[in-house]
């Protein structure tokens, strides 16, 4: 697959990261991540839950220090969290005092180029699907609209990447498939280069030019899929079944005895 | 607020019934004879009270009858104020006219609201230097209470040096303070202030220390990559995520204000409403001991008043409010 962006070219160079335990030992969570991530991709970090790739999308977003190792964008390395990298959590953490239309002006507020950028606000809102809940406060939202709220505040700093951390896990299936398609739209659109961190196989394979499959604590890489189906992706396509099955197989073979967790995701 | 049960017509003959208990309370002051040991200080102030209050509720009956707005507001007070009403009245007798509570600390209603009328000045003059007094000590404490709050609750070194400073002189009594005060501030006036600033400024500081260090870390990961900076965070995230327990802090705060407004004025000033309860009972004036504390709950009241509406304007984004 072609995307022609020049920026967002993520370099994860043999990445470590440690925890402290409350006895003092240090906890290997990710060891040793080699990923290089090409401008515009769509990668999927797919893993067991509590495998430590949420750790390393924090890492990429600046708010967490890697250990060892280094990760560079556009060759700058990341020590601290930035606009350029937008990032989107399972939830959605819109800020309950402010209203949808506030809580999306929020970066351009922050950088101070609200003046400017003013007509982005409706923009992104529109882009989203939000039209007509401008005024609204978050509590008076569904879980799916708050999560396209805060896909456009994300967005409307025109990110070079955008990270996602299980944006769609809290979700219903029907608002999942809508809004995975509506990521993709977005994504084809800005092209930035997307890091997605979820469990769910089938979303992987719906989303991801890129999957890589990794190993439980601590995480390690254990396979990089290449996955070129186009776009719009049918899920039901034999192609898009035998993917999920490798994938599936592959994770097994990394896990060591949890084997019942796994088997729930074939269907 | 409950849900407001739906009105019957049948019901509506209800809306006159503190007009005609403020009629009754007037007509037993006119035609029961009063007490003969009773020295009345002045006319029937009671009687005439209570024929403007029947107006009052007249009014109100007329309006809530025609106008359904009105109806709602004014339907779920009747049966509280109807209580009053006839508390009134059952007070009335038990002073004025049979004399069965003790007369000194009961005096006679007529009373009461003759001392009330024969000294407005003073205790108006009295009701200003508290209201002045209380509005300087929470001004000044609500904003070094909250100031400091926000810094101890920002940022750890300032939490290390400085909470164990509020912890340690924090929950220290008021009165404590009296002779340091009077010994340091130039004034009695700035030393009455400065008590009352003291106990504001506690809860407003350690309730907005805990507001800040509770607000959820997810916030502050988003504005980190949305660009935002520390004083930024601070103004447009810390802030307005803590202001429903500064508001805890404030409404604590004020609360409790009251107190040391009372113990404020001892100190030797010489106007305020603790100061004139103070004079009138050394006295044994109790019908002016009366007149002040009624005045001082409507002030408590007014101020309560006051802090809800700020409430309101400020955290209606809030989910479920609390209530108070």
């Amino acid at each position: 697959m072609v995307i022609n962006t020049q920026y967002g070219h993520i370099e994860i160079d043999h990445v470590s990261k440690y925890f402290v335990d409350p006895f003092g030992n240090k906890v290997l969570t990710v060891n040793d991540v080699t990923i290089d991530i090409k401008p515009g991709e769509f990668v999927c970090l797919m893993g067991p839950s509590g495998c430590g790739k949420t750790t390393l999308l924090r890492t990429i977003a600046g708010l967490l220090k890697a250990d060892e190792g280094t990760i560079h964008l556009d060759n700058d390395l990341i020590e601290k969290p930035g606009p350029e990298r937008g990032l989107v959590f399972q939830n959605p953490e819109l800020f309950k005092w402010m209203s949808v239309e506030e809580n999306v002006a929020f970066g351009l507020k922050a950088r101070g180029v609200y003046k400017e950028q003013k007509d982005d606000v409706q923009k992104f809102i529109d882009l989203v699907g939000l039209k007509g809940f401008e005024k609204t406060l978050p509590h008076h939202l569904s879980g799916g609209m708050q999560q396209r709220a805060a896909f456009a505040r994300a967005l409307i700093n025109r990110p070079k990447v955008l990270l996602l951390d299980e944006p769609f896990g809290a979700l219903d299936a029907f608002t999942r498939t809508a809004l995975q398609n509506r990521l993709v739209d977005l994504w084809k659109r800005f092209g930035m280069t997307c890091v997605m961190v979820t469990h769910d196989v089938e979303e992987a394979v719906v989303l991801a030019t890129k999957i890589v499959v990794m190993s439980s604590r601590p995480a390690t890489v254990i396979d990089i899929v290449e996955n070129d189906l186009s776009y719009p992706r049918d899920r039901n396509s034999m192609h898009a079944i035998e993917l999920k099955k490798q994938i599936l197989e592959q994770l097994h073979s990394g896990e060591f005895s949890d084997e019942e967790t796994y088997s729930d995701g074939i269907e | 607020m409950n849900t407001l049960p739906l009105v019957s017509s049948g019901k509506k003959i209800t809306y006159f019934l503190p007009f005609l208990l403020a009629l009754v309370d007037a007509l037993l002051d006119l035609l029961i004879p009063t007490h003969i040991k009773v020295i009345q200080l002045g006319p029937h102030y009671f009687f005439y009270l209570m024929l403007f209050v029947a107006a009052w509720f007249l009014i109100q009956g007329v309006w809530a009858w025609i106008s359904k707005k009105k109806e709602i507001k004014y339907q779920p007070t009747i049966k509280f104020t109807s209580a009053v009403l006839i508390l009134s009245g059952v007070l009335l007798i038990l002073t004025d006219k049979t004399m069965t509570l003790p007369k000194i600390y009961f005096p006679s209603v007529n009373n009461v609201l003759a001392s009330a009328v024969s000294e407005r000045e003073i205790l108006l003059k009295c009701t200003f230097y508290s209201l002045r007094l209380l509005f300087f000590g929470i001004v000044i404490g609500g904003f070094v209470g909250i100031v400091s709050g926000i810094f101890m609750g920002w940022s750890k070194k300032v939490n290390y040096w400085a909470f164990p400073i509020l912890r340690f002189i924090g929950p220290l009594p008021t009165a404590i303070w009296i002779p340091i005060a009077l010994l340091v501030f130039p004034g009695l006036f700035s030393a009455s202030v400065f008590i009352v600033a003291l106990t504001m400024w506690f809860p407003c500081a350690v309730q907005t220390c805990s507001g800040i260090q509770n607000v959820s870390k997810g916030y502050y990961d988003v504005a980190d990559t949305l660009g935002a900076d520390n004083k930024y965070q601070i103004r447009r995230i810390a802030i307005p995520a803590a202001m429903p327990q500064i508001f805890v802090g404030i409404f604590s705060g004020v609360t409790t204000s009251f107190v040391s407004l009372m113990l404020a004025e001892l100190m030797g000033a010489r106007y305020g409403i603790g100061w004139y309860i103070n004079w009138k009972q050394q006295i044994m004036a109790y019908q002016n001991v009366w007149v002040a504390l009624f005045i001082l709950a409507t002030l408590c009241f007014l101020t309560i008043k006051v802090l809800f509406v700020l409430r309101n304007k400020f955290l209606s984004w809030q989910e479920g409010m609390i209530r108070w």
